[in-house]
């Protein structure tokens, strides 16, 4: 290792003996045990109150669960859960800075300390405040995966700050990467960085998309195929942004990976055949989340579309199927919602041969009429499409704008048929045989006693 | 079921009453730290009074403590006696951090009152006011360290209301640098009238140009800016003088006035300046650029009753007192050992570009023709005590302004010698 390489380590090692002399000192003892002291009461009050109101409300257990924004009382709920402990820890630090200051101690840490405590308050102020708008689900997921973080950084940073030059402590190469040196920073921003870079593109996808969704003025399925191209899109420009920055030799790295490039193309050329059709589909819009399709006989509902595959659910079952992109560019496969969610269903009926064919046709027409969900237009129709065996068949064809719902739909306008049939003494017949005795040995035996049950003719 | 619920209720129970029971032993070893902390004061000073004297041999330390400085002094030679220290005791670990001197006094002092001071600091004496304003710095007992063999002008500067703050490192002043491929030895300047002469006869020089970087030319005009009980003084005409004749000077084609001391050093080390009016402390690099013994320092012209007066400044080790006593032992010992004599005089025959305030120290000057310069030169400089440096910071930006203002031409030297007494005053009994 080059001498510059030991003196950055030296750098580091030095600030971690910083660290251990700082520590040595009453002064600093004091107060970290005072402020941490203060943190641990805190937390058990906060526990404590939780765990009594808990068991007072057992439906807190699910609060965080819920999927629409709180908004009535059950937000004081996240308010006490959220503040009561920034609060306590705020005041419990102020307090005891007050103290410090009165027995002229040195308090500059416990300063610091309320410095952060009141940042971590408005934190939390922040993150209370979405429940109003966004389901808990979402914003503890992203306060945790994105909130939490940055607080994180921020804290440190200014810990760090406190007895080290941090911008000089990040400016040092600490290894050598393709002939290119690597900072402590680079290092940071390319992992941290790129992380939160990433998860951020994703809070803005979801709030593009309630933007965007509002008053249904734009359909889910399409929005969340355009925000998926902007968000991959987002995520590159991330990427190459940040190892530009970082001072990436892309040169170097193009030198070792084009020797690398053959054995890679054959490894990978599926993950790169199915990387490449999603982004096809995507451009195409041919597949969106929501849409219809049948494939392998069964029919199932795009959930998720990724870069490498494609996530169904099959609609008999429930179950879900991880389908590679690819397989949507080599097979057929049938949509239902291609060019729009408009869907054909038809009903197949029999009545009676002494039922007025033109009153069957207008019962089934003004059951089409009175069902909220068949739509108008395109408008039901009714036909008689067959002399069968023991009825006249009619067919009712109507069309739905929600795919999922043609069972029930079918099942309404069944039952309330043979409702109206009744009403109108329309007979629905099933199979039956009229047996004619036609032969002279048959009439006579019946004149000589032998009963023969039979049905009339 | 309720079997679970009440084994359940007894976990929580159980774990409340251990947190309370980690919390109030928490709290009781902080209330004991603060009263440790008050004892310690206690120990630290009858440590210092009765168990350390100059001459007892140092007990084995070991610990660890962090020295700043703010990069202005060699870096080689305090690296070199860090690790003769470290070899002396090696179970001492002296980790050194360089601050610049623009960040300096806002670090320490935030620094200082979260207890995250340096053990050790060494800078420039100007800045020790502040830290004593702060209450942050210790006082140095006499018994700990022998201060008897200071320099008297160098102990001013780190005196304040009879208390020694800090120990003088190394003294610094301004001298003339020549450049003896060009200028023969026997024709040094020896008064203004010959920088004059030898401007015309084609000698260069490059003088830095602002109050400050001038002051040394007000003494030869009878000037002095205290007196000796520290009132502000000045005789306006003395400096009106003086810049009469920086006027004069200004107008030849050779004598170069710039308020940029990098691009004059640079001129001179690249051989386009004869003479230059530089600081000791660059001397170091100048005997590097010019090789083969190129460099040559003489006192400063003056007239034969008034020598030039440059300031005299400091450099000063000081310690915080915020720190524990294992601590404080292995900062009086390492204290004690770099300004002991020997140190000193190792560095200042190492370096060659300060004034050892040790006054015992001599070197033969004909082995060090520079040191001896320095020596000489500091006997007529101008050193600023410590308890005057808040008027300084008054008075010294009215002179700027006013000095910027006569070389200008926008005032005579008359008026601005008037203003600045008149504003001076004005100002420092506000």
């Amino acid at each position: 290792m080059s001498n510059s390489s030991n003196q950055n380590f030296t750098y580091l090692l030095n600030a971690i003996h910083k660290f251990f002399i700082f520590v040595e000192r009453p002064q600093v003892q004091t107060q970290l045990l005072a402020i941490a002291g203060v943190i641990l009461f805190c937390i058990m009050l906060h526990h404590f109150l939780w765990y009594r109101l808990k068991q007072k409300f057992p439906y807190l257990l699910i609060l965080w669960g819920m999927d629409k924004p709180i908004r009535d009382q059950r937000y004081g709920f996240v308010l006490i859960s959220y503040l009561t402990f920034p609060i306590f820890n705020t005041v419990g630090i102020y307090l005891i800075l007050r103290f410090w200051q009165s027995q002229n101690y040195i308090d500059g840490l416990l300063k610091f300390g309320l410095e952060i405590a009141t940042f971590h308050f408005g934190y939390r102020v922040f993150f209370a405040s979405l429940f109003l708008l966004f389901s808990p689900v979402i914003v503890r997921k992203y306060q945790f995966s994105f909130g939490l973080p940055i607080l994180i950084i921020i804290i440190s940073y200014k810990v760090i700050s406190l007895a080290q030059n941090i911008q000089y402590l990040l400016a040092e190469n600490v290894l050598s990467l393709f002939g290119s040196p690597v900072s402590l920073g680079g290092i940071l921003l390319s992992s941290i960085g790129l992380y939160l870079w990433c998860v951020g593109v994703g809070i803005f996808q979801h709030l593009l998309l309630q933007l965007m969704t509002i008053g249904n003025r734009l359909d889910i399925g399409s929005a969340q195929a355009t925000l998926l191209l902007i968000r991959y899109f987002l995520i590159a420009l991330g990427v190459v942004l940040i190892f530009g920055y970082v001072g990436f030799n892309a040169t170097a790295f193009a030198a070792i990976t084009g020797g690398l490039s053959v054995g890679l193309g054959f490894g990978l050329k599926e993950v790169f055949s199915n990387f490449v059709s999603g982004i096809c589909l995507l451009f195409e819009g041919v597949l969106r989340p929501g849409d219809l399709i049948s494939i392998e006989g069964d029919t199932a509902e795009i959930k998720k579309l990724g870069i490498r595959a494609t996530t169904v659910r099959i609609v008999k079952d429930n179950s879900e199927k991880i389908i590679p992109n690819q397989s949507f560019f080599t097979d057929t496969f049938t949509t239902f919602t291609g060019s729009d969610r408009i869907i054909r269903n038809s009903l197949i009926i029999g009545a009676g041969y002494d039922a007025n064919p033109q009153k069957v046709i207008e019962i089934l027409l003004a059951l089409a009429d009175d069902h909220i969900h068949i739509l108008k237009d395109p408008k039901p129709l009714a036909f008689l499409i067959a002399f069968a065996d023991s009825s006249i068949n009619y067919e009712l064809t109507f069309y739905l704008d929600d795919p999922t719902i043609g069972k029930t739909v079918k099942s309404d306008l069944s039952r309330e048929l043979w409702q109206r049939f009744a009403e109108n003494d329309i007979e629905i017949p099933f199979p039956q045989r009229d047996i004619h005795i036609r032969s002279h040995v048959a009439s006579e035996q019946s004149f000589s006693g032998d009963t023969f049950s039979g049905d009339k003719d | 079921m309720n079997k679970d619920n009440i084994t359940m209720k007894i976990k929580s129970l159980i774990s409340i009453k251990l947190r309370a029971i980690f919390l109030i032993a928490l709290l009781f070893l902080a209330a004991c730290s603060n009263s440790v902390e008050n004892q310690i004061q206690k120990e630290r000073s009858s440590f210092q009074t009765k168990n350390i004297t100059q001459n007892s041999p140092s007990k084995r330390l070991s610990g660890s403590i962090l020295l700043w400085h703010d990069g202005t002094i060699n870096e080689d030679q305090s690296q070199r006696t860090v690790r003769n220290y470290q070899q002396i005791n090696p179970d001492v670990n002296i980790i050194v951090e360089i601050v610049r001197k623009e960040e300096l006094l806002k670090r320490f002092l935030q620094q200082f009152r979260a207890g995250l001071s340096p053990n050790i600091l060494l800078t420039d004496y100007d800045l020790m006011f502040e830290f004593i304003r702060a209450n942050s710095l210790m006082a140095i007992d006499p018994k700990i360290i022998n201060l008897g063999d200071i320099l008297p002008t160098a102990l001013t500067q780190v005196t304040y209301q009879d208390k020694v703050y800090g120990i003088p490192g190394a003294i610094f002043t301004q001298v003339l640098c020549y450049n003896k491929n060009k200028v023969n030895k026997n024709q040094l300047p020896q008064t203004l009238d010959d920088i004059l002469s030898q401007a015309k006869a084609g000698y260069t020089f490059g003088i830095p140009s602002s109050f400050e970087d001038t002051f040394w030319g007000i003494q030869i005009f009878g000037g002095k800016i205290f007196d000796d009980q520290g009132r502000f003084s000045l005789k306006p005409g003395s400096w009106a003088a003086w810049m009469t004749w920086l006027q004069s000077a200004k107008t030849l084609p050779n004598i170069i006035l710039s308020s940029s001391i990098t691009a004059l050093e640079k001129s001179f080390m690249q051989g386009n300046l004869d003479y230059f009016v530089c600081d000791a402390a660059s001397i170091f690099d100048l005997k590097k650029t010019l090789k083969k013994d190129n460099l040559g320092v003489t006192i400063l012209p003056g007239q034969p009753e008034h020598p030039a007066g440059p300031l005299l400044y400091s450099k000063v080790l000081v310690i915080p007192n915020n720190f524990s006593p294992r601590q404080t032992a292995i900062t009086l010992d390492f204290a004690r050992f770099i300004t002991n004599k020997q140190q000193q005089q190792r560095g200042a025959m190492d370096i060659g570009s300060f004034i050892p305030p040790n006054r015992k120290i001599r070197l033969d000057a004909r082995l060090f023709p520079i040191q001896a310069t320095l020596e000489q030169q500091a006997r007529n400089a101008v050193a600023i005590p410590l308890r005057d440096i808040p008027q300084t910071e008054i008075i010294f930006p009215i002179g700027e302004t006013l000095y910027q203002q006569v070389l200008e031409g926008t005032i005579s030297p008359n008026e601005g010698g008037e203003q600045l007494l008149k504003l001076s005053r004005q100002a420092l009994q506000q």
